[in-house]
């Protein structure tokens, strides 16, 4: 049983992983271009894994063999693809190895992640079912869709809505995750087995962390890279939900994807990068509704950006993005629209409804408070992931040229977009506002939280940029002398 | 030979946030193994799961059941049942006649049903009851 979950997760890895090293170039370090490619192909691997099996279902039936065909034609074709067309460029980056006192940053960086990991086992092990959502939607669509007959169409059924007269289980919500866990059972062949949500959430937890790394030494450099790992493992609502199987972790991986790739793409000229964090955009969109809000929002700053950075090649730009994003958002707007029940918490808002609630100030106040309140718990009195990303922006300095960025801009633009969505929807929401805010806000934060860590710290000064390097006279005088024997025997 | 000397500021900021960041990682994984002991499967799942097997096994897979119970309705107890129950469906109009009965402790079963028109077929272990809704 273990075997099959365990060639479950390497195939769709390793799928992601032929994909990841087609479109990007070789970066320096080594370690963090493996880690880069792995994490990257670990999340885009479950998404490729995802839409496969909800595609072949639709046009193949529910029988598994043709969902084994077409992933190993898949990795076929990804395999070969990345032998023959990869993406040989080498991109030097800044120092990102560890030299003198940054050691010392790795060894708490390991420390951290061991917390993380034991904390996860441990949540696993007692609540290995998940919390509410993942039990009572997720995992219980992943069951629906599993099945190995027509019954697989209940997993977005009209019945869900209102089950032995309750609320709805939301049958119209994307199938990423549903659909990922559900090719895992389909694979072990038992169905509601806990280790394939469990393994499922501890890929993107921990995917997050390696991809937050990484893309940070490509970017930025080795303290800047320990630092997010360090900052996201001290959040404290990101440890809680690792555990959960919610949605929402796997939705913070693509939003963070996205900006990574963006920021890769702007540092090269051949815009493949591009591809990928459209696939990344459409795997956000195919994982929950907040994801088509950000597809949108992404899309729209995709189309800014060639414009602020006077770049000349933007129809090649939106065409990459197109490309990479096509399949994923179409299947979710498909899906969306031709496949989920009409149903959803915001379906019976009217424009009035709407228009009054905007116009409630004491709305505004609570929901200001309540973001305040989430805030607090992100972290432990003064130790907190805020006050640590606060310390290191005041004390680093964000750089002029940094500052005028257009990936920067464009990124903290969309970010911010995304969340002020968050923010009218809470404000027009139909439901009870306490309610929705006591059961959302504190997993929405965690979609964003990833992204806000890599987006301050890539805008940030890193402490390497503030070193002043001196030379040692004594070794200096030294090293001088050898290059005048050299040159001399030469 | 190169050196390079950090700013004061500098490994002020980044010794900070990391101490920070460790102490918040090490603080609240006192707190959550702390709840993890006393909060373990919450809802019950797996007992859930557990109880309701026989009747899985009785009935066609995907069939649509009504469900009563003993205790007030509630989202947790429904939707734990219905995880366990999966892929049969907990509807309201059931249209084979299927309900499933979910009891928290044991009583007449069979007294219960027929002051709901419901007819006992079969009792499970655990407050588990087949009944069956005579179709018009």
């Amino acid at each position: 049983m273990s075997l099959l979950l365990a060639a479950s997760l390497l195939s769709s890895t390793l799928l992601g992983y032929l994909v990841a090293t087609l479109f990007l170039p070789e970066y320096k370090p080594k370690w963090a271009d493996a880690l880069l490619n792995i994490s990257l192909g670990a999340g885009l691997g479950v998404g490729l894994s995802s839409c496969c099996y909800f595609i072949v279902r639709l046009l193949a039936g529910p029988s598994i063999t043709p969902y084994l065909i077409a992933e190993l034609l898949l990795l076929i074709a990804a395999g070969a693809a990345s032998w023959l067309a990869r993406n040989r460029a080498v991109m030097s980056g800044p120092h990102a190895n560890p030299a003198g006192w940054s050691w010392l940053l790795l060894v708490a960086l390991a420390a951290a992640l061991g917390i993380a990991a034991s904390l996860f086992v441990d949540s696993s092990v007692s609540n290995p079912y998940g919390g509410w959502d993942a039990w009572a939607f997720w995992n219980l669509r992943a069951q629906l869709m599993a099945q190995p007959d027509a019954l697989w169409r209940t997993a977005f059924a009209p019945a869900l809505n209102r089950l032995a007269g309750l609320g709805a289980t939301h049958p119209d919500y994307p199938l990423l995750l549903s659909g990922y866990v559900a090719g895992c059972w389909s694979l072990m062949r038992s169905i509601s087995n806990v280790s394939a949500p469990i393994a499922t959430a501890a890929l993107f937890s921990f995917g997050t962390v390696a991809l937050l790394v990484s893309a940070l030494a490509i970017v930025r450099g080795w303290s800047t890279a320990m630092l997010g790992g360090l900052i996201l493992l001290g959040t404290a609502g990101f440890l809680l939900d690792s555990a959960w199987q919610y949605a929402d972790v796997p939705l913070g991986f693509y939003f963070l994807a996205v900006f990574v790739l963006f920021f890769l793409a702007d540092a090269e000229t051949s815009g493949r990068p591009l591809v990928l964090a459209g696939l990344a955009m459409g795997f956000a969109a195919w994982t929950k509704n907040e994801g088509l809000v950000f597809a949108l929002l992404a899309g729209l700053g995709f189309l800014v950006y060639p414009w602020l950075s006077k770049k000349t090649r933007w129809p090649k730009m939106l065409a990459l993005i197109a490309a990479g994003s096509v399949v994923p958002l179409g299947l979710a707007l498909y899906f969306k629209f031709f496949l989920a029940p009409p149903t959803g918490t915001y379906a019976a808002l009217t424009i009035k409804d709407a228009a009054q609630r905007l116009t409630q100030i004491p709305r505004y106040t609570q929901i200001i408070k309540s973001f305040w309140d989430e805030t607090v718990a992100l972290g432990s009195g003064i130790a907190h992931p805020a006050i640590s990303l606060a310390l290191l922006g005041g004390l680093l300095g964000i750089p002029r040229d940094r500052r005028r960025q257009p990936a920067v801009i464009v990124s903290g633009a969309v970010l911010l977009g995304v969340a002020l969505a968050y923010f009218f929807t809470y404000v027009v929401t139909p439901l009870d506002l306490t309610w929705h805010l006591g059961t959302s806000m504190g997993r929405l934060y965690m979609q964003l939280w990833p992204s806000v860590v890599f987006l301050s710290l890539a805008a940030f000064r890193t402490a390497e940029e503030t070193a002043i390097v001196i030379q040692h006279p004594q070794k200096a005088g030294r090293e001088a002398r050898k290059k005048t024997r050299k040159a001399r025997v030469s | 030979m190169e050196i390079a000397a950090y700013p004061a500021r500098t490994l002020i900021g980044v010794s900070l946030a990391a101490a920070l960041s460790l102490y918040a990682a090490l603080d609240f994984y006192g707190e959550q193994m702390e709840r993890n002991k006393v909060a373990r499967d919450p809802y019950q799942i797996a007992n859930q799961e557990k109880r309701f097997e026989p009747l899985k096994n009785e009935l066609p897979r995907g069939e649509m059941v009504g469900y009563v119970s003993d205790v007030p309705v509630e989202s947790a107890i429904i939707l734990s049942a219905q995880y366990a129950l999966a892929p049969l469906m907990l509807v309201v109009s059931p249209p084979h006649g299927w309900v499933i009965g979910n009891f928290s402790k044991p009583l007449n079963y069979a007294e219960f049903g027929s002051a709901r028109g419901l007819t006992l077929v079969k009792e499970f272990p655990n407050g588990v009851v087949l009944y069956r809704k005579p179709t018009q």
